[in-house]
């Protein structure tokens, strides 16, 4: 069961949005990518930016690939994932036409047009699939695509070296196969972020999971965190879930039954007020969605930026 | 006995025991209207209601049956098997037959015979005709063969839309212009893409998206373009591979060199006796770029049995071969020495006999490996040439210099504390074994790994 959200197939609330449940095909760009980008233009544009809990890699390729990022580094805590988001990076880089598959990005422009998604997307997926891959180009520099994207399995405390959870036990939900734990006592891809190393560091959806299994008390600790590894002009993007999907989630884990009572920082404004403490200022909001039924059908997003 | 509804559902009149059913052969169309009544006044206190059904679904389902009844696809001799006598009529379907065909195998939700009659009385089509008992449909119009010209590629905005025929049709019928129209036959190839057939020839023009007349955010191109692109790419692939194994053997060249280079004695003395036993090492070239020491090992004890046991066999149909032994079995390779991407391999035996019985398997088969047979081999044609994966045993300054880079390589590798205490290298066998026995069970649910991730498999979602 998917207790941090990695659930396999996920499209995040955009998918939702636009075509009623269906997951959208791989020539179709993430549309919070462009409703982010239409709110903080250049956002990604030379950007060295990471995707917290990047599921399957479709935000962190197409931000390589169509928005002109320096360097995309995905990272998600499900070792499965990552191998369908480096197969997904492979395939879209097997898509491109051949001028463009010599190590050189399809796009300069900070937003893709109609015409640079239509070229990247080239070759057929028929032809992908029958025929196999196209394998990488040499390693240039600086990098290019495919090789400005890179996956790295690590869980956000993990990887922000966090400090010990309130309750250990959080981690262990998902009870692992013995192949899994091997998986896990592997050393990570990845080592602690350095200081201002990231412009642009994405949190979509993904603050929930943290919250639910960690309590309250993880989020000053992981606000400052972003706060030491984020660039002085950079910004986060956090996609907040609405407080309800908070109390459904604690319905479908077991493990997370009695933890969201004890939660008090409830809601995304006040998510955003911790994230003021830690020295973030609202940048930029994109408002969320409801239908006539009352439902969410986008998630609101939030841009911080360093105080 | 208790029979889930499901069940019974799926047996009721099952149309699948062929040939054809008697009753169905022998219904003359005097008693066929007596039939009718019957089924009328039946239905007229059976049926579900209309609205029991989405009308936008009955709408898709008919559309389905439309394509699959109305045109010459590959379903066709399967539906010419299962058609019955009905009211006089000797191209009846029966419903349950439509629901096992595989065109609707990956519809969701399962198509009932009940869904089937609920779509067609919501939905009624010009072209389908539903036999008085209301269980049998027949294509009224005259079935198009599926051209070339009238079929496009698509790749729909949503992942799984091509596994839906009949929703494919709606959309389309709500963009195209009339000439376009019906859409003949919907192919889906995978989650993400199809070809559809359409009514009228399709040109380069209308594929444009700045026409208008297509879904949004649809790729669609002519049949031709798609198998322009499509030699394109493999013509690509293939380029870049190679380009990519000519870089690598390069490499690997230039690092051995500079390795024998930085190993070489000031003075060289003078050519040893051999200090190793000859006729051990086979050189194989010819072999497929995608190779690894499995395939590799696959491939020769495959020949190298096969050959044996034909031996055997023509031996022992000879007089002679009674009193003689039958050929010992082929000894396990001691290293397989190959290059990732490359096409030539060396193998090291125990023995100098079963150096030259490789060689001559190998002879003997004639076979090549391929993308999908490279642990078999395909058998080569006298015309394709000497494409066939062969065998030679190093012999005199070749073998040599082979065992002079083997020293060297083993010598390197033994400080990484590789190689077995002897010096040499842990056969392949040996290292497979260790490998299984450290392998952790595999759990027998969804959980294992193994079988969540497949190659191609992810490419298929979201997209």
């Amino acid at each position: 069961m998917a207790t941090y959200g990695n659930y396999q197939g996920y499209q995040g609330s955009a998918a939702r949005h636009a075509h009623s449940g269906s997951p959208h095909g791989a020539h179709i760009i993430d549309p919070r990518l462009m409703e982010l980008v239409a709110c903080v233009p250049g956002l990604f544009s030379e950007k060295r930016v990471l995707d917290v809990g990047c599921n399957h890699g479709g935000v962190a390729v197409d931000i390589g690939l169509h928005f002109n990022a320096e360097s995309v580094l995905g990272i998600d805590l499900d070792p499965t994932l990552i191998q369908h988001a480096k197969s997904h990076l492979s395939f879209q880089y097997s898509r491109l036409p051949p001028s463009d598959t010599a190590g050189a990005t399809t796009t300069t422009t900070t937003t893709p047009t109609t015409e640079s998604v239509r070229s990247a997307n080239y070759f057929p997926i028929s032809s992908i699939l029958t025929h196999g891959h196209i394998p990488y180009p040499a390693a240039t520099t600086p990098p290019t695509f495919p090789r400005n994207v890179t996956f790295s399995t690590s869980d956000a405390i993990t990887f922000f070296h966090l400090p010990s959870p309130t309750n250990p036990d959080a981690m262990d939900l998902d009870t692992p196969s013995p192949h899994q734990r091997k998986k896990q006592s592997q050393p990570r891809e990845t080592e602690q972020p350095r200081e201002n190393e990231f412009d642009t560091i994405l949190l979509l959806s993904v603050l929930k999971w943290l919250h639910l299994h960690h309590g309250d008390a993880i989020l000053p600790a992981f606000f400052s965190a972003l706060h030491t590894a984020l660039r002085p002009q950079g910004r986060v993007v956090l996609e907040l879930h609405p407080w309800e999907s908070y109390e459904k989630a604690a319905k479908k884990v077991p493990g997370l039954r009695g933890r969201v009572g004890e939660i008090q920082v409830r809601g995304g404004e006040n998510v955003v007020r911790v994230a003021g403490e830690c020295g973030f200022e609202v940048v930029a909001e994109v408002e969320e969605k409801r239908d006539g039924k009352g439902r969410v059908r986008r998630r609101g997003m939030v841009v911080l930026g360093k105080r | 006995m208790f029979v889930p509804r499901q069940v019974q559902h799926h047996t009721a009149g099952h149309p699948s025991a062929l040939p054809r059913s008697k009753a169905s052969r022998t219904t003359p169309p005097a008693r066929a209207s007596a039939l009718q009544q019957q089924a009328a006044t039946a239905q007229s206190s059976t049926t579900t209601p209309k609205s029991d059904i989405d009308p936008v679904n009955a709408k898709d389902i008919v559309l389905s049956l439309e394509q699959l009844l109305g045109s010459f696809n590959s379903h066709t001799p399967w539906l010419e098997e299962r058609r019955r006598t009905v009211d006089g009529c000797n191209d009846y379907i029966h419903l349950a037959a439509l629901m096992e065909c595989p065109f609707f195998h990956d519809t969701k939700p399962v198509l009932s015979q009940i869904t089937l009659r609920r779509a067609l009385a919501a939905a009624p089509s010009e072209r389908l005709q539903v036999s008085a008992d209301g269980y049998h449909i027949r294509y009224t119009g005259n079935r198009s063969q599926l051209f070339d010209e009238r079929t496009v590629y698509i790749e729909p905005s949503s992942v799984g839309l091509t596994t839906h025929p009949g929703k494919v049709a709606r959309l389309l019928a709500a963009t195209l212009p009339s000439e376009f129209l019906p859409v003949r036959y919907v192919n889906a190839g995978g989650r993400a893409w199809g070809f559809v057939t359409l009514s009228a020839d399709v040109t380069e023009e209308h594929t444009d998206p700045e026409t208008g007349i297509w879904p949004e955010n649809w790729i669609v191109m002519t049949k031709a373009e798609w198998l322009r692109r499509d030699n394109h790419y493999r013509a690509h692939r293939e380029a870049v591979q190679k380009a990519r194994q000519a870089a690598q053997l390069e490499e690997r060249m230039s690092r051995m060199e500079i390795d024998s280079t930085k190993h070489r004695t000031p003075s060289p003395s003078p050519p040893q006796p051999h200090d190793y036993d000859p006729g051990l090492i086979v050189h194989l070239t010819n072999l497929h770029s995608g190779i690894n020491k499995p395939t590799i090992s696959s491939f020769i004890d495959r020949s190298v049995d096969r050959y044996l046991r034909r031996l055997s066999k023509s031996k022992s149909k000879s007089a002679e071969s009674l009193n003689s032994n039958p050929p010992e079995k082929k000894k396990t390779m001691v290293y397989i020495d190959y290059a990732k991407g490359a096409t030539e391999a060396w193998v090291r035996q125990t023995t100098r006999e079963d150096s030259e019985l490789i060689v001559k398997a190998l002879e003997k088969r004639r076979r090549r490996m391929t993308d999908n047979e490279d642990r078999k081999g395909v058998k080569v044609k006298k015309e394709e040439g000497e494409v066939y994966v062969k065998g030679v045993v190093l012999q005199g300054e070749e073998e040599g210099r082979y065992w002079k880079k083997v020293r060297e390589a083993m010598g390197r590798k033994g400080k990484k504390g590789k190689g077995d205490a002897n010096g040499g290298n842990m056969s392949s066998s040996r290292k497979e074994e260790e490998k299984r026995a450290k392998r952790p069970r595999q759990s027998s649910g969804m959980g294992g790994e193994d079988l969540v991730i497949k190659k191609g498999r992810f490419e298929e979602y979201g997209r």
